[in-house]
């Protein structure tokens, strides 16, 4: 097999830093002799690189609602990571909510069918 | 989220702090708002929440995670739809700092001709650094045709930066 076939059946997993450092090597020093394949490379590094500079990762704040919610627990002395403990209570409160309503439901349905029969 | 579903509470504050950032800017990366990115997520916990004492561990947690957001955004698409409101402008906020405006636009410029499984490909295994068989389970389909839409994509790319590429041979190409 050829260098240039070689790394098309690895190109994936070179890209992806999921290769062995054997592997590597051999595709890198491939690279500095093949233009062609160099050039393939460089274009799609080039496009990744635009792509995750595009999708950077950033601390999303929390809506204004929640925000408020939060000042207000932080004025009331609540501890710092406040976020997280905003979380699970919205999540508990919202769980007993559904839970209630599917009572309701089950409760609505048996009253329909009692009074169909 | 073994340990949650056993009981544990503490693992869910786990789960949480562990994922929640990197769903938000997932979902955020497709809303363009990070009011609706945050009500996705937060009925994605949820979610979980509420399939805790039902869940097994046949999958990884992470497809799961993004499986549940990813069909509450696809709901909140068709609901919208079928309301008929433009999507983009609606969904765009003018509360989002203009750095983060800029970065959502250019992203959008790069994938608007892609399939949104196409995008999913590239982001999945660029961004998130998944591998191929984690994307495939998720999207349910070969790791080959993973690969496939994932080369496909990537030149799609590179044409909307400019790159003429006339070098690669054709028997490179992917197939779509």
């Amino acid at each position: 097999m050829s260098e240039c076939q070689n790394l098309q059946q690895q190109l994936d997993e070179y890209l992806s830093d999921r290769i062995s450092d054997f592997e590597k090597r051999r595709i890198d020093n491939h690279l500095r002799h093949c233009p062609n394949c160099a050039a393939e490379v460089k274009d799609y590094r080039e496009a990744i690189d635009e792509l995750r500079s595009a999708a950077r990762e950033v601390e999303i704040e929390p809506s204004l609602s929640l925000q408020y919610s939060l000042n207000r627990l932080a004025s009331e002395g609540s501890r710092p990571d406040f976020v997280l403990v905003q979380w699970i209570r919205k999540y508990l409160a919202l769980t007993e909510l559904l839970v209630k309503r599917r009572e309701e439901d089950h409760k609505d349905r048996k009253t329909q069918r009692l009074g169909s029969e | 989220m073994t340990r949650f579903s056993r009981g544990d509470e503490s693992a869910f504050l786990e789960l949480v702090s562990r994922y929640r950032n990197r769903l938000l800017n997932f979902i955020f990366r497709r809303t363009g708002s990070h009011e609706l990115a945050e009500d996705i997520v937060q009925e994605t916990f949820l979610r979980v929440v509420n399939a805790a004492p039902r869940y097994q561990a046949t999958a990884k947690f992470t497809t799961w995670l993004y499986t549940i957001a990813l069909n509450l955004w696809r709901n909140e698409l068709a609901k919208r739809r079928v309301m008929t409101i433009p999507v983009e402008t609606t969904l765009v906020e003018k509360s989002i700092s203009m750095e983060l405006r800029v970065d959502f636009n250019h992203l959008q410029s790069l994938m608007q001709d892609l399939s949104e499984e196409h995008c999913l490909v590239l982001e999945l295994s660029f961004i998130e650094g998944w591998t191929n068989q984690q994307i495939a389970d998720l999207i349910g389909c070969s790791v080959g045709t993973i690969k496939s839409r994932k080369f496909y994509a990537l030149k799609e790319l590179r044409k909307r930066m400019g790159i003429k590429n006339e070098r690669m041979p054709e028997s490179a190409t992917a197939t779509r």
